[in-house]
């Protein structure tokens, strides 16, 4: 057997370190993106929840009746983003759902306080919820549901 | 004639596979990073000036309520949105119409009884920081709108 040359060895050595650098730095610049998108999502659930309790807010008893449905509530709203009822329809065309895939969003609206009347200083409370997946699921597990809540007073 | 070759270091064969990487996981980073940083400041920008619109509204209907003019009213708007929300980087007047140009308290809708609420239109320029480097205009600009009137002597925001 001939016996392997120092090049060689340094050859083996490279590639070793190599493979493991590549693989660290993969890990990291993947793990990376799919956080970010996580990041990212989360935002754009916080912001869709702010904005559907301020369009809610609106839609208190004094709303116009031939405005978006009139006065929204009290009875709890619980429909998916892609919905063609009246509350998810009027957030689709404010924008509210950018960034989000409005099949996979959950929207419940509440008014906590049994009623919807500004003057009786009335709430209301949006919660908006999406699923995220992560591509590295041995790491970060399978799947979870980015929440927001947000709740405002009924202004009008 | 044989050239002479300088001596090869160990790993020098592969010399561009670290670069190729490099270059293709660069603007999926960037494009998180743009995303989350840029993304998330636009989101706080048009929460602001979703802020100013409310409060811009909500003055220049206080005004109308207390039988101010309309222009009267427009510049309280103004004050309102430049000085006490600092954004003096909005963009110049109209910032209110009294009546509403578009929606149920509108001229069209309502008639004269839309005199009573004020419509807030506001936008702000915003400047991103990573995502032009994907080709996206750094120059973006959030808008946020308002209505607020008076109803039975009290003010609301009513959109």
């Amino acid at each position: 057997m001939r016996p392997r040359s120092k090049r060689a060895n340094r050859r083996g050595a490279f590639l070793l370190d190599a493979a493991l650098t590549t693989s660290a730095f993969l890990a990291l610049a993947l793990g990376m993106v799919d956080l970010g998108t996580a990041v990212f999502q989360n935002h754009m659930v916080s912001e869709a929840s702010r904005q559907v309790a301020r369009i809610a807010s609106v839609h208190g008893s004094l709303a116009p009746p031939g405005w978006n449905g009139g006065p929204w509530g009290t009875a709890a709203y619980s429909g998916a983003g892609n919905s063609t009822d009246t509350i998810p329809t009027t957030i689709s065309n404010a924008g509210a759902l950018t960034g989000l895939n409005p099949a996979n969003v959950a929207i419940l609206v509440e008014w906590p306080t049994g009623g919807n009347s500004a003057q009786n200083g009335d709430t209301v409370q949006v919660m908006v919820g999406t699923p995220w997946t992560p591509v590295y699921g041995s790491v970060f597990g399978s799947s979870y549901t980015l929440n927001a809540t947000s709740i405002m007073p009924i202004a009008h | 004639m044989m050239r002479h070759q300088p001596p090869q270091h160990p790993g020098t064969k592969r010399p561009g596979q670290t670069l190729v990487m490099f270059v293709l996981l660069t603007p999926a980073l960037l494009g998180m990073v743009g995303l989350t940083i840029d993304g998330g400041l636009m989101l706080v920008t048009h929460r602001q000036t979703q802020n100013a619109a409310d409060t811009a509204a909500l003055a220049a209907a206080v005004d109308l309520m207390n039988g101010k003019t309309p222009a009267a009213a427009q510049s309280t708007a103004q004050t309102y949105v430049q000085t006490y929300n600092n954004m003096p980087n909005a963009t110049t007047a109209p910032y209110v119409n009294i009546p509403p140009l578009t929606g149920p308290h509108s001229l069209a809708s309502i008639g004269s009884t839309s005199n009573n609420y004020a419509e807030a239109i506001i936008s702000y320029p915003f400047q991103t920081s990573f995502i032009q480097m994907l080709g996206v205009n750094s120059s973006q600009q959030v808008t946020a709108r308002a209505v607020a009137g008076v109803e039975g002597g009290q003010v609301f925001l009513v959109e």
